[in-house]
């Protein structure tokens, strides 16, 4: 018990001498002149994006779980707002975003489930960030995110949510790494406040390609 | 010397210091109306029945009538969702306190697990016996295998773990209906939100919304104006790409008077006008005006009288003043008339003071008909009518006089009463005017009374565009009904919220939105907690740490896995406060429950259809205090309220008229003459207003019953008249008359607001036909009926 209470009044002491750190870095400063134009370079490409299918590798260590879950499939992306996400591996499993609907079929139960992402506040808000992430709008993130630049070669970022960025309450920070040519995103790494982690890969990007119609269906024929 | 007379003599002796004192109070009682306090609250027009009164009060007095919706668009659509969201950040940051006292608009940061983990806590206590038992059905290896699977693929969603680690404080989906109960609640008054950017945000992600709450009352025009004004400011300072739509009562409040400050004015100028250049042109004397100036007088008197005792002037009353002058004018014309042809001596006047009080009487017996109603607005009507029409009667006879002179034009052989001459087509006349009659009784059934509230609202084209465009964006449109539930304290209001929210839910179905199921009474709270706690200590938990262990190893899941669920599983005795402290119930409670002057309101939701406010009011027989607010009963009960007002008042003009007509005539025929000018302005509304689309709302049924006050004044008039007991220049008196009467409520045609001008329009038109009645009619069947009766001829 008494252990506790001192351990308790460390942590208080240690929180105590860190605030006005952590207040004083995170007042809203712009991103470094570098990092804002490389920043505006790869929103730049990135708008020039209408569609995108890639291989994706999704690699999450998750508490929940006693090992790593490896998940592969492939992503479609479609302007504005479509999403679709097609898992092969360990089991079929289909998502498909539109607007605000979310389908969802596996092939365990081989059923497709709708939802709406208002009524699911939890899946909505997870799927938001992650549209986020795939959308390429970094400035615009500027307020709410500390963003520096980790590396220029391949370009990667790292973005710490701000004080009172509701986001800032479940992520402790997000890299994203960049292809070579800074068209497209090739990773993205989140850290979750519980220790989870997500990496998730991108291979074979294609871009503004045709995207064919059974990549929106939610089911046994998207998935294949 | 008759008491008349002698009056009459000591003003005309005294005339200087009568006229002298009279000049100075008129400017004292215009300097004390000016400070006057003024109003444009449209209730005072409706019924006062205690129903509706309690209805009206509750809109009122509860937060919808005293919170601002603000819509905040892009108007460039180059613009995103996330520079909208900074400037509303801005807009929201730099309102505040007196008059914006708190903005709904962003949620509070909260930390969604935490929050989770709290209303976990808290849900035992809403638990009841048929959760339970749908519990127990729960608790075997396939459904737990079920629930794990669906956890375990929420693992596969290209996202952050947040939806799993939502799943693993509450693997069962417990929580499944109070978050959905939640979810209704909010939006339970109807708009089309979505959360993103932690912001209320349009379906089009192209709008924000905030809700403002605002000490000020929308029945409190210049605290409405100050409140918009404020607003204006604020929205100004947005970024040219963000669009402002600010939607409120408050803007009607202020819209409102606007409309009618200005129809007052306008009105008000016409008239004055249109009396001014008629009665100089009528007379070709400078002295004419004063038969304006003289009741435009006695309406600024009784305004005053009204203020002071009324304690304030409403807005809807004085834009009466213009039609108050038009029928007050008519005693002054006479006796100008009279006095033109025969001179100022009293005994010119004194055979005009019988007719004249009679019809002032009957005026006033009309006027006095309306402290009969349930409508306040009506009785301040009355009041203010009635001083000014005896004011002015004063006026005529006894001031009037002595500043008129005799006309060098008037013609001796006038002098002596002279009957009316027999035209022809007195038969043809009547026919026609029984054609007429007959036309428009037939429009009866297309007549009816209109109840809805909305069309008194006068409110200007922007503020209804405003508004059209905000629902538009955020739906809202239709208001739901509500149900309140009252107690002396919290708790008990609660209980009888829960009592009635499951019988109006088991009636009503998903329609019904209430707390009863998240807010249960304490007893109800601890009643469930035990059962909750008996549930999972008889073994119950074990069993499913069992289950979760062995169907959750066959997808991977940890031993820590389901932890807090297990951890939480046995509340706090905080656990009703904490949860009530939490920002999403917080909201909630402030918004649903009320406390006024020691009595507690929770308010339930359901639609407004008449199927379910019939079963609900059912349900409130035998539950005191508690009552059913829905905007389309309101105008069923105006509808039912004014339809028995107006049978209780036709019956009280009746038997006034009936009375006084007896006492004036003493002959039923004739009595039935001076009534066809009334029976012919009622036709008239009746065919008129169906046929040109004006609605007979409750401002209207006054305007009618002013109708036939003064169409049986011409009546009384002309039946003098024909029976030749007047001078012949009464029916030339009597046609300036009717005209100024009519040209008066004619200028309420001119008025953007809808009350005054279906008062106009109804005045105008039931008045026209009367006076054409009165002119036309009652001569000629004067003639027809009387003619072979030598006795009433030479009368």
């Amino acid at each position: 018990m008494a252990q506790i209470t001192v351990q308790k009044i460390r942590l208080l002491a240690a929180v105590l001498l860190l605030c006005p750190l952590a207040w004083a870095a995170d007042e809203k400063k712009p991103a470094q002149a570098p990092t804002r134009e490389i920043l505006s370079q790869i929103e730049k490409n990135m708008a020039g994006i209408t569609t995108l299918s890639a291989d994706f590798v999704q690699e999450k260590n998750l508490a929940a779980f006693q090992n790593k879950l490896i998940i592969k499939g492939k992503i479609f992306l479609a302007q504005p707002g479509r999403l679709a996400w097609h898992v092969d591996s360990p089991m079929k499993y289909s998502m498909v975003l539109d607007n605000a609907k979310v389908r969802q079929w596996d092939a365990d139960s081989n059923q497709t489930q709708e939802m709406s992402l208002d009524r699911t506040p939890a899946v909505g808000m997870a799927i938001e960030q992650m549209k986020k992430w795939f959308s390429g709008a970094y400035s615009s993130l500027e307020n709410d995110y500390r963003i520096s630049l980790l590396s220029e070669k391949p370009t990667e970022f790292e973005f710490i949510p701000r004080d009172g960025n509701s986001a800032g309450k479940f992520i402790s920070v997000v890299k994203v790494r960049f292809r070579p040519d800074c068209r497209y995103i090739s990773r993205i790494f989140i850290v979750e406040k519980n220790g989870d982690t997500t990496d998730l890969v991108f291979n074979e990007a294609q871009i503004n390609t045709k995207i064919p119609a059974k990549a929106w269906q939610c089911g046994p024929v998207g998935s294949q | 010397m008759s008491l008349f007379e002698r009056a009459f003599n000591f003003i005309g002796k005294n005339k200087i210091i009568v006229f002298t004192a009279l000049a100075v109070l008129t400017g004292l009682v215009g300097v004390g109306l000016s400070k006057a306090r003024f109003d444009s609250d449209v209730f005072l027009m409706l019924p006062q029945d205690p129903g509706l009164q309690r209805d009206i009060e509750f809109l009122r007095e509860s937060n919808f009538s005293d919170t601002v919706a603000v819509s905040l668009g892009l108007e460039d659509a180059g613009r995103t969702l996330e520079e909208l969201v900074s400037a509303g950040d801005v807009f929201q940051g730099a309102l505040g306190a007196p008059l914006v006292t708190s903005v709904k608009g962003s949620l509070p940061q909260t930390d969604i697990l935490a929050d989770l983990a709290v209303f976990m806590r808290y849900l035992p206590q809403t638990f009841d016996s048929s959760d339970i038992e749908d519990l127990g059905s729960k608790i075997n290896a396939d459904y737990i295998r079920q629930r794990l699977g669906a956890v375990w693929r929420q693992a596969l969603m290209p996202s952050v773990s947040l939806a799993m680690s939502f799943s693993r404080i509450d693997p069962l989906g417990l929580s499944a209906r109070f978050f959905k109960t939640v979810q209704r609640l909010h939006s339970s008054l109807g708009y089309d939100v979505s959360v993103k950017e932690n912001h209320l945000v349009s379906k089009d992600d192209r709008h924000l919304l905030y809700i403002l709450q605002t000490p000020i009352r929308m029945t409190d025009v210049a605290g409405s104006r100050r409140l918009l004004e404020y607003l204006k400011q604020k929205t100004s300072a947005l970024p040219g790409y963000v669009k402002a739509l600010i939607v409120c009562g408050h803007n009607h409040s202020v819209s409102n008077e606007d409309i009618i400050k200005k129809d007052i004015f306008f009105t008000s100028a016409a008239v004055s006008v249109v009396f001014l250049a008629v009665f100089l042109i009528f007379f070709r004397d400078w002295r004419a005006v004063l038969m304006f100036f003289m009741p435009a007088v006695a309406v600024v008197f009784a305004a005053a009288i009204c203020a002071v005792f009324w304690g304030r002037l409403s807005y809807f009353i004085v834009g009466l003043g213009a039609v108050i002058v038009g029928i007050a004018d008519d005693y002054g014309i006479h006796v100008y008339s009279t006095v033109r042809q025969r001179g100022p001596a009293a005994s010119s006047i004194a055979p005009l003071v019988k007719p004249l009080i009679s019809a002032a009487l009957i005026t006033c017996s009309v006027f006095a008909s309306f402290f009969l109603s349930a409508v306040k607005g009506y009785h301040e009507l009355a009041m203010f009518a009635i001083i000014s029409i005896i004011i002015c009667l004063v006026f005529s006879i006894f001031l009037l006089p002595h500043i008129l002179k005799r006309s060098d034009a008037a013609l001796e052989e006038k002098d002596a009463p002279a009957p009316l001459k027999k035209p022809k087509g007195d038969f043809f006349r009547v026919l026609i005017w029984l054609a007429f009659m007959a036309v428009c009784l037939a429009g009866i059934k297309n007549f009816h009374f209109s109840g809805d509230v909305l069309l008194l609202d006068g409110s200007s084209a922007g503020v209804l565009a405003d508004e059209k465009k905000f629902h538009d964006i955020w739906g809202g449109k239709n208001k739901p009904a509500l149900l309140v539930a009252t107690g002396s304290s919290e708790d008990q209001a609660l209980a009888v919220n829960a009592r009635l929210g499951r019988l109006a839910a088991a009636s009503i179905g998903e329609g019904f939105i209430g707390l009863d199921y998240l807010l249960p009474s304490q007893d109800v709270r601890q009643q469930n907690y035990r059962r909750w706690e008996e549930f999972w200590r008889s073994g119950r938990a074990d069993q499913l740490r069992v289950f979760i262990k062995n169907e959750g190893r066959r997808f991977g899941f940890s031993s820590a896995a389901f932890m807090q669920f297990f951890g939480g599983l046995y509340s706090d005795k905080n656990a009703y406060e904490q949860a009530r402290e939490q920002p999403l119930f917080k909201n909630l409670c402030e918004r649903f429950i009320y406390e006024k002057d020691g009595s507690w309101q929770v308010l339930s939701f359901f639609p407004d259809e008449e199927k379910y406010v019939g079963r609900v009011a059912n349900l409130l027989v035998g539950v005191p205090g508690s009552f059913l607010v829905s905007g389309k009963s309101i105008s069923k009960k105006i509808s039912a309220t004014v339809n028995s007002e107006i049978a209780r008042l036709s019956v009280a003009s009746l038997v006034f008229m009936v009375i006084l007509l007896l006492i004036c005539f003493r002959s039923i025929k004739l009595a039935v003459l001076a009534f066809i000018p009334v029976a012919s302005g009622l036709a008239a509304l009746v065919g008129l207003l169906p046929f040109f689309g004006v609605s007979f709302n409750a401002p209207a049924v006054i305007a009618a019953l002013v109708v036939v006050g003064l169409n049986i004044d011409y009546g009384i008039f002309m039946v003098y008249t024909a029976k030749a007991e007047l001078y012949p220049e009464t029916l030339r008196a009597t046609f300036l008359s009717a005209f100024t009467t009519v040209a008066g409520a004619a200028s309420l045609l001119l008025a953007k607001h809808p009350v005054l001008y279906s008062i106009g329009f109804t005045l105008v038109s039931g008045l026209a036909f009367g006076c054409l009645a009165a002119i036309l009619i009652v001569p000629a069947m004067y003639r027809l009926w009387f003619i072979k009766v030598p006795k009433i001829q030479s009368a």
